[in-house]
């Protein structure tokens, strides 16, 4: 699909969505202000589906911006809960997309909490992504893995060579965050660059029982193109569900 | 609690939406999308989910020309 196509696509699927939004309030203010039993229970009818309209206008979305991966990535997120560990493993073609998908879904659309570790990119430059594309970034916790920078109480900094570490912080950081949440670890397969395989994989079984014992969910991105597939199935076997893309 | 005249006005405003406004942004995404070269899994999945907004919407039409109707006929003064 060319790039004029697409984004006419997408601008007539937004105004879709604006659409269903309205037609939503709309039916809501009648609701109110009617007292009619008969023409009520009818526009509760309309109103429940307007409800769907706009979570099928918003998949759409993804759909077009994202392509297929929208879909594989948000039914592989179907059943996620607090207990359950899952890992995404993508191409480096992928990967910006696949962190926008999952955290639009978890965060946004499902509201959990989201304690992100940052071994691939600044933080700075993450949030910046995000709120370009409207991930709720309040609902955000970083540890940034970096050898330089200064720490805030947003921000926290580990070295990638100190896997000890890293955990504490995570432990920490699930401690002080409060309600439905999440470990996103982006991505596993970058500390196997700052760590021999073992250390690494014996940090990934550590933390896999560590967030299911505190019920608090993990999400591990794999990028295919920095690890062997000895080290991706070693990782499968400690998660609970494998996403590929 | 809306007077009868409110109630048709309101109902027709609702039926104007459905039917003119997003039944026609709905046929013509469906229309451009056939022709936009998008991969044919993805493809066919966004006309399913808009292919069902659009019965929906129509069906919604349905019901509220209905509701019109009934209104209309009735001796209530309000609704």
């Amino acid at each position: 699909m060319n790039k004029a196509s697409s984004k006419r696509l997408l601008t007539l699927v937004e105004e879709i969505l604006e659409q269903e939004k309205r037609a939503k309030e709309l039916y809501e203010e009648y609701i109110r202000r009617i007292e009619d039993s008969s023409i009520v229970k009818g526009l509760r009818l309309i109103l429940d589906d307007e409800k769907r309209h706009i979570t099928l206008a918003s998949e759409v979305l993804g759909l077009i911006k994202y392509g297929s991966r929208y879909s594989r990535v948000k039914n592989g997120l179907n059943k996620f809960s607090e207990t359950m560990s899952t890992l995404i493993s993508c191409g480096i073609e992928n990967y910006l997309k696949v962190n926008m998908i999952v955290l639009k879904n978890l965060v946004n659309e499902k509201g959990f909490k989201c304690i992100y570790v940052a071994v691939n990119k600044p933080v700075s430059s993450l949030v910046d992504a995000f709120r370009r594309e409207g991930v709720d970034t309040e609902k955000l916790s970083f540890i940034e893995c970096t050898t330089v920078g200064t720490e805030t109480e947003k921000r926290i900094l580990v070295k990638p060579d100190n896997l000890t570490d890293v955990s504490v912080r995570i432990s920490r950081l699930i401690r002080a965050t409060s309600g439905r949440k999440f470990i996103y670890l982006d991505a596993i397969s970058t500390l196997y660059v700052f760590n021999p395989d073992k250390k690494v994989e014996r940090f990934a079984h550590h933390l896999v029982s560590n967030a299911r014992l505190k019920r608090t969910g993990l999400i591990l991105i794999v990028v295919n193109e920095e690890i062997e597939n000895r080290s991706i199935a070693v990782l499968t076997t400690f998660c609970d569900n494998r996403i590929e893309l | 609690m809306v007077k009868k005249q409110e109630l048709v006005r309101m109902l027709v405003e609702a039926l104007s939406f459905e039917e003119v406004t997003v039944s026609g942004r709905l046929v013509t995404f469906l229309r451009e999308v056939k022709g936009s070269g998008m991969d044919e899994t993805t493809r066919s999945e966004i006309e399913r989910k808009l292919g069902r907004m659009l019965e929906e919407s129509i069906r919604h039409a349905k019901m509220l020309t209905n509701m019109v109707k009934r209104v209309m006929k009735s001796e209530q003064g309000e609704f």
